[in-house]
C-alpha cells in the first residue's frame, strides 16, 4: 500500500486549487523552456533561418505538453501518472546535429519518428529486463542524470563568457544571490514561500538582471516584435529516413530509455514512504509515451522528446509532486506553442538564473541516486559496478579524451550520462555471472553459531542486493531458531541452513536430525522465563514468529525442517 | 562478548560490546549477581555497544532485573541500538525496563 510522504505538500493524487496549480505549473516551464536551446542549436549548426528554429522552438513547446499530459494521465496502459514532465532530450543533440547536416530538418524528424517506434516496442520488453535494472543501476543512472547537466550549466552559473572562457562578476553575482534566495526560502521559509521557492527566485533573477543591465531593453522588443498568435506553418512539415543513421538514434533512444527508467523510479520513490523497488509495469508505461512522444516530435517537426529530470528534481524541492501539475504545465506549454510573445517571456532568461534553479533541483536528484544505490545492501561486486560507473561517466569530462571516436559512437562518449549508463548496466550484466540463488551454511554445535550466521547472511545479502531490514529480521530468526535447535537437541553436531533469494521471497530452510520444534504462539510470562529454564524454547518460538513473515514446521523422515519466509 | 563496569556516585554501570546469546549470557548474568549490591543505589546495562540478543539475552535481563528488585536496587538499561530496541519490542518487554536514551538520562533519573 503506497505510504504518503509526510514532507510533500502535494503529493501525487492530490489536486492542488487553481492558483497554486497554475502557479507551481509556470514554476516548472521556466526549466522546460531551458530544454528548447536545443532544436535551436541544431539549425543554427546547419544555417538554418530563423523561421525554421522558431518553428522547431514553437512545436517543442506543444509536444512537450503533449507528452507531459500524457505521462501524468497514468490509465490504461498510457503514462506513468506521475508528475514527470517532457523536454527535448539532450541525449539526441549528437544523432539530431547528424542527420540535419546528412539531410536536412525533415530527416531529423523522420529519424526521430523512428527512434520513437523502436522506443514503444522496447517499452513492451522493459517489465523482462526487471533483472538489469538493481538499485544500484537506476541509481546511478539518476546520480549522473544530475552530473551530466553540469557541464553546461556551471559555465554559465560561474558567468564564464562561451568564446573567451573570462568570467563575469556580475552574472557570478547574480546566480549566487539567485541560488541563496532559493535555498534561504526552502529552507527557513514554509508555507507558500517554500513551495515557491524557485518562482520567487526567478523573479528575483530577472528583476536584478533589468537592474543591472544583464537584461535591457533589447530584450524588452524581442517580447514586443514577437508575434501575439502564431500557428504551425505546414510547409515546414515532413518526413524523411536514412537507415545509415539509425545507429546513432537507436543508441540514443537507448539512452534515454534508460534515463527515464531512472526518472520514473524517483517519481516512484519521492511518491511511497514504502517504496522497495522499481515498479516496472508503471515504468513500462511511462516508456511507452516516451516512444509516443518522438513519433509526436517528429511528425511534428521538431526535436525528440524526453523526461525531464530537472523539473522531477524541482518537485522533490518544493514537496509538489501531484500529477495535476503535470496537466498544468502541459495545457500552459500548449498554449505558449500558439503565443510566441507570452513565450519570449521565458526564452529571455538570463542564464544565471537558470543556472542557478538547474543547480538547485539537481542536488535534489543527486542526493535521490544516491539514495537508491544505499537502499540495499552492498558487495565487492557491486561495488565496483557502482565504483568503475562513477569513474567512467566523469572520465568523459576530461577534455579531449575521447576526441577520435567515431562519429555513430558519439551520443555515448560524449555524453557523462550514456557513458555511465552503458558502463554500469554492462558491468551489472558480467558480474552478476556466477550468482546463486540458493546459499548453504552448515552450523557446527561447537562453532560460534551466531557469529558464523551473521556473517553469513552479512555476505549472501551483500551478493543478492537484499533489503538491509529484510537480512536483519531474517539472520535473527535463523539464530534465535539454530540456537533453540541446539537447546533441545542435545547430542545433535550440526544443524544445516539454506536460504532461497529472489527479488521477491527471501526463504531459509533450516533442516536438522530430530524432531520437529514447537514455536510458541504465546510468550511465556516473565516470571515463568525468570524461574525457569525449559521455557527458553518457548521464548525463542515466539521471537520467530515475530521476526517472520510465515514460519512452519515439517518433518521428511529422520529429519526435521524449519521453513521461515519473507516477502522482499 | 566484551564486559566493562564501574561504579560512580553509588551507581554500577555495566557496559556490553557485541552479541548476547546463549554461548555467553551465563557470564553476563554472573557479573551482575556477583557483585556486592549493599553500597549501590543503582545499576544501569549499557547496550550502546550491543549489536544483537537472542532469546538468552533477554532471559538474562528479565533475571537480573528480578534479583536487583529483590534487593531493592533500581535498574535500568540504556543506549539501545534499534534493532535491539525491537527486539524487546517484539517480545513485548518494552514497558518492563526502565529504558533511557542514554547513560547521563539514566543517571539523572537515578539521582532525582
Amino acid at each position: 500500500m503506497v505510504q504518503r510522504p509526510p514532507e510533500l505538500i502535494y503529493s501525487v493524487d492530490e489536486k492542488p486549487a487553481p492558483v497554486p496549480l497554475f502557479l507551481l505549473g509556470v514554476q516548472h516551464i521556466f526549466l522546460i523552456i531551458i530544454s528548447l536551446i536545443l532544436p535551436v542549436m541544431v539549425v543554427k549548426t546547419i544555417g538554418g533561418s530563423d523561421t525554421e528554429a522558431m518553428f522547431m522552438v514553437s512545436m517543442g513547446m506543444l509536444a512537450a505538453g503533449i507528452c507531459t499530459c500524457l505521462q501524468a494521465y497514468g490509465k490504461k496502459g498510457i503514462g506513468c501518472g506521475y508528475l514527470c514532465p517532457s523536454l527535448c532530450g539532450p541525449s539526441y543533440i549528437s544523432s539530431s546535429v547528424l542527420a540535419a547536416q546528412a539531410g536536412g530538418l525533415h530527416l531529423l524528424y523522420g529519424m526521430t519518428v523512428i527512434a520513437g517506434i523502436f522506443e514503444t516496442f522496447l517499452s513492451r520488453l522493459i517489465t523482462r529486463l526487471r533483472f538489469m535494472f538493481p538499485s544500484e543501476v537506476t541509481g546511478t543512472v539518476v546520480c549522473f542524470v544530475a552530473i551530466a547537466v553540469m557541464p553546461i550549466v556551471f559555465p554559465k552559473f560561474l558567468g564564464i563568457h562561451e568564446q573567451t572562457g573570462v568570467l563575469d562578476p556580475l552574472s557570478l553575482g547574480l546566480s549566487i544571490l539567485t541560488l541563496v534566495l532559493i535555498i534561504g526560502l526552502n529552507v527557513y521559509s514554509k508555507g507558500k514561500a517554500k513551495l515557491y521557492c524557485v518562482l520567487i527566485g526567478m523573479i528575483f533573477g530577472y528583476i536584478i538582471s533589468f537592474l543591472t543591465g544583464i537584461l535591457d531593453y533589447s530584450h524588452i522588443e524581442q517580447i514586443l516584435n514577437a508575434p501575439i498568435l502564431g500557428f504551425p506553418d505546414a510547409s515546414h512539415f515532413g518526413l524523411s529516413f536514412d537507415i545509415t543513421l539509425a545507429a546513432p538514434f537507436l543508441i540514443a533512444m537507448v539512452c534515454v530509455t534508460l534515463k527515464s527508467v531512472g526518472d520514473i523510479t524517483t517519481c516512484q520513490r519521492i511518491n511511497d514512504l514504502s517504496w522497495k523497488r522499481p515498479d516496472m509495469k508503471n515504468i513500462r508505461d511511462g516508456i511507452f509515451v516516451d516512444g509516443l512522444g518522438d513519433i509526436i516530435s517528429g511528425l511534428l517537426g521538431t526535436y525528440g522528446q524526453s523526461t525531464s529530470s530537472g523539473n522531477i528534481g524541482l518537485s522533490i524541492g518544493t514537496g509538489a509532486t501531484s500529477r495535476y501539475i503535470g496537466y498544468s504545465i502541459g495545457a500552459i506549454l500548449i498554449v505558449l506553442a500558439c503565443f510566441p510573445k507570452l513565450a519570449m517571456i521565458f526564452v529571455i532568461m538570463p542564464d544565471p538564473v537558470m543556472a542557478a534553479a538547474i543547480l538547485y533541483s539537481m542536488s535534489f536528484m543527486l542526493i535521490t541516486g544516491l539514495n537508491i544505490i544505499s537502499s540495499r545492501m552492498m558487495d565487492v561486486r557491486r561495488t565496483f559496478v557502482v565504483g568503475l560507473s562513477f569513474f567512467m561517466g566523469l572520465s568523459v569530462l576530461m577534455p579531449g579524451l575521447y576526441i577520435g571516436i567515431p562519429s555513430a559512437l558519439e551520443p555515448i562518449f560524449s555524453s557523462t550520462l550514456s557513458m555511465a549508463t552503458l558502463t554500469v548496466i554492462i558491468l551489472h550484466l558480467v558480474l552478476r555471472i556466477g550468482i546463486k540463488e540458493t546459499a548453504t551454511l552448515v552450523v557446527e554445535r561447537q562453532s560460534n553459531i551466531a557469529e558464523s550466521i551473521f556473517y553469513f547472511m552479512k555476505v549472501q545479502g551483500g551478493v543478492w542486493g537484499a533489503r538491509p531490514d529484510v537480512i536483519t529480521h531474517a539472520t535473527s530468526a535463523i539464530h534465535q531458531c539454530v540456537e533453540m535447535i541446539c537447546m533441545l537437541n542435545r547430542d545433535l553436531k550440526e544443524v544445516d541452513v539454506k536460504v532461497i533469494f529472489d527479488e521477491f521471497n527471501l526463504d531459509a530452510d533450516i533442516s536438522y536430525l530430530g524432531s520437529e520444534i514447537p514455536l510458541a504462539e504465546k510468550r511465556p510470562s516473565e516470571e515463568e522465563i525468570a524461574e525457569d529454564e525449559s521455557t527458553l524454547p518457548e521464548l525463542a518460538g515466539f521471537m520467530i514468529r515475530r521476526l517472520a513473515d510465515k514460519v512452519s514446521t515439517t518433518q521428511k523422515e529422520e529429519t526435521a525442517h524449519v521453513l521461515i519466509h519473507y516477502d522482499h | 562478548m566484551e564486559i566493562q563496569s564501574g561504579v560512580k556516585d553509588a551507581i554500577l554501570v555495566v557496559s556490553l560490546q557485541g552479541m548476547l546469546d546463549a554461548s555467553n549470557a551465563d557470564p553476563v548474568e554472573e557479573e551482575i549477581v556477583s557483585i556486592d549490591l549493599l553500597p549501590l543505589k543503582g545499576v544501569i546495562i549499557d547496550l550502546s555497544g550491543l549489536t544483537y540478543m537472542s532469546s538468552s539475552g533477554i532471559r538474562v535481563l528479565i533475571k537480573i532485573r528480578r534479583h536487583l528488585k529483590n534487593a531493592n536496587i533500581r535498574f535500568a538499561i540504556s543506549s539501545l541500538q534499534p534493532f535491539v530496541h525491537e527486539i524487546l519490542d517484539l517480545a513485548d518487554l518494552l514497558n518492563s525496563f526502565e529504558i533511557y536514551p542514554d547513560i547521563a538520562d539514566a543517571r539523572a533519573a537515578f539521582t532525582t
